[in-house]
């Protein structure tokens, strides 16, 4: 019975060892910076350890072998010097050879010179903005987990909550230097294995940098407390060989422009519904909800909203430029004229809304420059 | 011990006997010994200015050090 009880908590500690969802201990990452991170925390940790031995060691024995009942005196003395040096020099010292290679590490760390490729990375409720400078190339990143997973109608996946629609890919074996900031409140972009974990602050530019060997795909999420979809904005980094990166750039470099080139063709109500549905919930859904009645006392139901069924012009001006005070976003450079046109026609016909007029990408399109 | 019961004195306490008494401020230990003969010199400036002295002094020695630190990276 004993043994049982006993036996219990120990087989739940090697089981830790075995399954990654029991893992504890920091990850070892997949950079040099995050495997020396790694390092001083398991010789920092040991140090610990050390010193508890040796502390809470001499305390078990004084209280085992001078306690009272075997006749130990207390001896009374009001100072002495020489031990009083000891132990404050020796604390010092760990202290200073904890430090030599701490320091070496954080200078690493920080030398952000000569990056090969710069990425603005910006917060904002509650998605990731990318913009590889020099490149033209910027795009949102937001969650792609489906809404029946997180209200628990479906099975959750295997990555849920950790998947994102547009993945950030960087190349493989190139110094990646990373400028964060936001647009609305402060959050934070963190990825454990790459030991990347700075706040992204409006108005500010952090930066961080990273070089990954290895190619894969590493997942982190939002690090800072940022308003109610917190925990619904992950971040996910793709890291491909330089030339499948090469591929992947000019792949999206063409896809935006088969997209502002898809703005300029005609599209009929069904089309527009059909994308304004998918976009309503990538953009809008986590306030409005699916029912397009939003949140009394939060956010405004747009179903038989007045300004969903009056003039096109507001409607627009507010999806596109937001409102000020309010959590109401510009989605002007967050969505593409097509999803922008797309989502305000679904809005105006939608949830037995019935305008029934068209909003056009061509008109967006516009607006827009 | 009360400060009056202390023999109280006019004489000028010696630079370097200053300075320890200091610095051992500045370490957290000090014999009970030197803490009343200090106590006893009857003098209060020369500890202050020394304290203010060594403060700046440790001031720009960690200032120094994280020059050092930084001269080991390749920059």
């Amino acid at each position: 019975m004993i043994r049982t009880i006993l036996g219990f908590p120990l087989l739940l500690l090697f089981a830790g060892s075995a399954q990654a969802a029991w893992e504890v201990n920091l990850p070892q990452g997949v950079t040099e910076i995050s495997r020396e991170v790694y390092d001083l925390h398991m010789i920092i940790f040991w140090i610990c350890v050390a010193i508890g031995v040796v502390v809470f060691g001499a305390m078990l024995w004084s209280v085992i072998y001078h306690r009272k009942s075997r006749g130990a005196k207390a001896h009374n003395f009001h100072e002495n010097v020489v031990v009083e040096i000891i132990w404050t020099i020796i604390p010092f010292f760990i202290l200073i050879a904890m430090a030599v290679p701490a320091t070496a590490t954080l200078i690493k760390m920080y030398d952000n010179s000569e990056s090969e490729l710069d990425i603005q990375i910006t917060g904002y409720q509650w998605k990731w903005r990318y913009q590889y400078l020099g490149e033209d190339v910027d795009f949102f990143s937001s969650l792609s987990t489906p809404r029946e997973q997180i209200n628990n109608s479906e099975e959750k996946g295997e990555h849920y909550l950790l998947e994102v629609d547009n993945p950030l890919v960087i190349p493989a074996g190139k110094k990646v230097r990373f400028l964060l900031t936001a647009n609305d409140v402060i959050h934070s972009w963190w990825v454990p294995e790459l030991a990347v974990k700075k706040d992204a602050i409006p108005g500010f530019i952090n930066e961080a940098w990273v070089i990954v060997d290895q190619p894969g795909t590493y997942r982190g999420q939002c690090a800072e407390l940022c308003g109610k979809d917190h925990g619904f904005m992950p971040v996910v980094v793709e890291v491909k060989p330089q030339a499948e990166y090469d591929a992947w750039l000019a792949e999206v470099k063409q896809a935006d422009k088969a997209a502002s080139e898809a703005a300029l063709k005609t599209w009929n109500l069904a089309d527009l519904m059909e994308t304004g549905e998918q976009v309503y919930a990538k953009a809008c859904l986590a306030c409005h909800q699916t029912n397009g009645e939003g949140i009394p006392g939060a956010f405004p139901a747009l179903k038989n909203s007045p300004i969903a069924l009056g003039e096109p012009g507001p409607h627009i001006d507010i999806v596109l430029n937001g409102k000020t005070g309010t959590a109401m976003q510009a989605y002007r450079d967050q969505l593409s004229a097509v999803e922008l046109a797309a989502v305000i026609t679904y809005e105006r016909n939608a949830w037995g809304n019935k305008v029934g007029d068209i909003v056009t990408p061509a008109q967006i399109a516009k607006l827009k420059e | 011990m009360s400060f009056r019961s202390l023999e109280v004195s006019s004489e000028k306490p010696a630079l370097w006997k200053v300075a320890c008494s200091v610095l051992a401020a500045f370490f957290g230990v000090q014999s009970h010994r030197n803490y009343e003969k200090d106590f006893s010199s009857g003098r209060f400036w020369p500890y202050i200015l020394m304290g203010l002295i060594l403060a700046l002094a440790f001031v720009v020695g960690v200032y120094l050090l994280v020059q050092f630190a930084l001269s080991f990276s390749h920059r």
